[in-house]
């Protein structure tokens, strides 16, 4: 267990090494001179000296490849060109909106995915089951940011429910979660659609097992049944879909920032390739992709804690 | 058992519905009539394919032509089936044309991203050792991008554009047809057909494509299906961050970001588009689902 451990850790520090080197690489294919688009054409020479200089263009690849990975190794992710300020006060600044909302989109999907699933697999073919499925069909295949403007239409803008601009006020835990609402609803709603099909498959294959006839054959009460030895089985799979699905939850949280005008680190991405502000580009892609990594570590870590068959050389 | 970033264990279990299998010896043809979502998903694929090439002719207005006097116009006003948007623009047109954006982004960016996904995968399930390694690394490093961000990264260095847009896309695909073809090769390439084919002289080359390739291809074909849609997503996605393929050109995309502007007075704009993503993706993923149903009947039901 513990050389598992170290060795995923290895892993992840050679991924976060290929990330580094593929965000280093965003300014370096960039074509044309980056420094030109950054500072438009009136720019003095002066100025475009200093910024080629901060960036590294003035090196050598490789030389400014070394000194890259050591200010990112030192935690130093350099300036940005929008606020002045040090990219790394950005992104903490900004982070917090997104991680809450990729949280509230998982928890979103799991409460209303994993019921939804459990009763289209207990009433297989009913028509509970089958709208069940033509739901989570329909949710795979609609685009998060459209699900958040229709939620904005029906929801703010018809019903007047509920905010849909802007992440609210952060002194008032009331307000954040009113705001919370609508855009972790979008970008849960198709990962809740894969939640509720895996549940499905996965409980319709653990139903169908011996242990399952012989708990129901010694007489045991049909929801003891399905508590303690259905769902327990059916956790790994699920485990696997939310896993799988990290990675949805934090793009569709980067893209559905943009629609609901929410602070976070989506916005800051977009707004900084629209201003051309190259290290916060760097730094957000990189942070974003670390997280990412981090989370994914921390679920193989639940795989082995939910089952104890899975053995590690 | 070994597991790296992204190969997760899962306990490895046969499906519980073997009453649903078809006959052993039922016809590639038979099987596809089973499975009622090919046929429903091909014919919808089908038709939104025909809707793209004959654009030209069969868009009521060109997508480009501006009327001012005639913007937000409600469906059904002035002529306007799908209503106009905030240019007076024909909202109908406009979402004809842009499928036009979104089949061929989806396709070529999916068919570009198979196709070097699958050569690596073969190189790497093939020869295994040091060049495996560093396939396997390579592959894991860019699949913990989440895809939307992969796309973004790679528009804010190249630039913006069709071609760009599609490279980007297809950069988010190899990673997954790399896995899956790999995987795939491991188990084909101990076969005793390619043993046989070694021992008549076939050099690697041949192997891998007359002998290797053919055998796994079938993960490939639905592979490339599902991701049809999912590219259609990514690019409808990048469009509506203004970072697709640039405006005045219309892609379902952007139709969704200029209708966001104007939500509440002409959601017909955003919604017209919005639902052409939906039934296009939906489209795709049935054919998908079904094939993967046809080609190999114990995941289905998954």
């Amino acid at each position: 267990m513990l050389r598992h451990f170290l060795r995923q850790l290895w892993l992840m520090a050679i991924t976060l090494f290929g990330v580094v080197t593929l965000v280093f690489l965003v300014l370096r294919l960039t074509p044309g001179d980056p420094v030109r688009l950054m500072l438009g054409d009136y720019a003095t020479p002066e100025a475009v000296a200093e910024l080629r200089r901060q960036l590294g263009l003035d090196r050598s690849i490789g030389e400014a490849y070394v000194t890259f990975i050591a200010s990112y190794a030192r935690g130093d992710f350099g300036t940005s060109l929008m606020t002045k300020r040090p990219v790394l006060d950005e992104v903490l600044l900004r982070g917090p909106y997104t991680l809450h909302l990729a949280f509230a989109a998982m928890l979103f999907s799991i409460v209303v995915g994993l019921p939804l699933g459990m009763l289209a697999a207990l009433k297989r073919n009913s028509p509970a089951d089958l709208a069940t499925m033509a739901l989570a069909t329909l949710g795979a295949a609609t685009p998060v940011f459209f699900l958040g403007l229709v939620f904005i239409l029906v929801f703010a803008v018809r019903l007047k429910l509920l905010p849909a601009i802007g992440a609210g006020d952060v002194t008032n835990p009331g307000s954040l979660i009113q705001h919370l609402i609508l855009p972790a609803t979008a970008v849960g709603a198709a990962t809740a659609a894969l939640v509720a099909r895996m549940t499905r498959s996965s409980m319709l294959e653990v139903l169908g097992q011996d242990y399952i006839r012989t708990a129901r054959a010694k007489g045991l009460h049909s929801r003891a049944v399905l508590w303690r030895h259905a769902m327990k089985n059916a956790g790994i799979p699920l485990a696997t879909v939310i896993a799988l699905n990290l990675g949805y939850l934090v793009g569709g949280a980067v893209v559905t920032e943009t629609v609901f005008a929410r602070p976070g680190l989506g916005k800051l991405l977009v707004d900084a390739i629209g201003a051309r502000d190259y290290p916060t580009v760097q730094g957000v892609t990189f942070f974003v992709a670390a997280v990412f990594i981090l989370l994914n570590v921390v679920m193989d870590l639940v795989y082995v804690w939910l089952d104890p068959r899975i053995r590690y050389e | 058992m070994r597991t790296t970033l992204d190969s997760r264990p899962t306990v490895a279990s046969s499906s519980g519905t073997n009453a649903a299998l078809p006959p052993r010896r039922a016809s590639f043809g038979r099987r596809i009539r089973r499975y009622p979502g090919v046929v429903i998903g091909g014919a919808v694929v089908a038709l939104i394919l025909l809707v793209a090439v004959l654009a030209p002719w069969i868009a009521p207005r060109d997508p480009l032509e501006q009327s001012l006097r005639f913007r937000l116009s409600a469906p059904g006003q002035n002529g306007f089936v799908l209503g106009a948007d905030d240019f007076g623009r024909d909202v109908l047109s406009r979402v004809i044309w842009g499928a036009r954006i979104s089949l061929v982004v989806g396709v070529a960016s999916v068919g570009l991203g198979a196709a070097v996904g699958v050569a690596l995968g073969l190189v790497a399930g093939f020869y295994g050792k040091l060049v495996d390694a560093a396939i396997t690394r390579l592959v894991d490093v860019l699949l913990t991008f989440p895809t939307i961000l992969l796309a973004i990264a790679m528009i804010a260095a190249m630039g913006a554009g069709l071609v760009n847009v599609i490279a980007a896309i297809a950069a988010t695909n190899v990673p997954r047809f790399a896995r899956v073809t790999r995987g795939s090769v491991l188990s084909a390439r101990e076969r005793d057909f390619v043993a046989a084919a070694r021992c008549l002289g076939a050099d690697d080359a041949r192997l891998l494509g007359r002998h290797v390739l053919p055998n796994v291809i079938s993960p490939i074909i639905v592979l490339a299906t599902l991701n049809v849609g999912v590219a259609i997503l990514t690019e409808a996605s990048l469009s509506f961050l203004g970072l697709g393929v640039a405006p005045p050109t219309p892609t379902w995309g952007s139709i969704i970001q200029s209708g966001s502007q104007n939500l509440e007075r002409a959601p017909w704009v955003a919604l017209s588009a919005g639902m052409a993503i939906v039934l296009t993706v939906l489209a795709f993923n049935l054919l998908g689902d079904g094939t993967r149903d046809a080609l190999d009947p114990r995941l289905k039901d998954r």
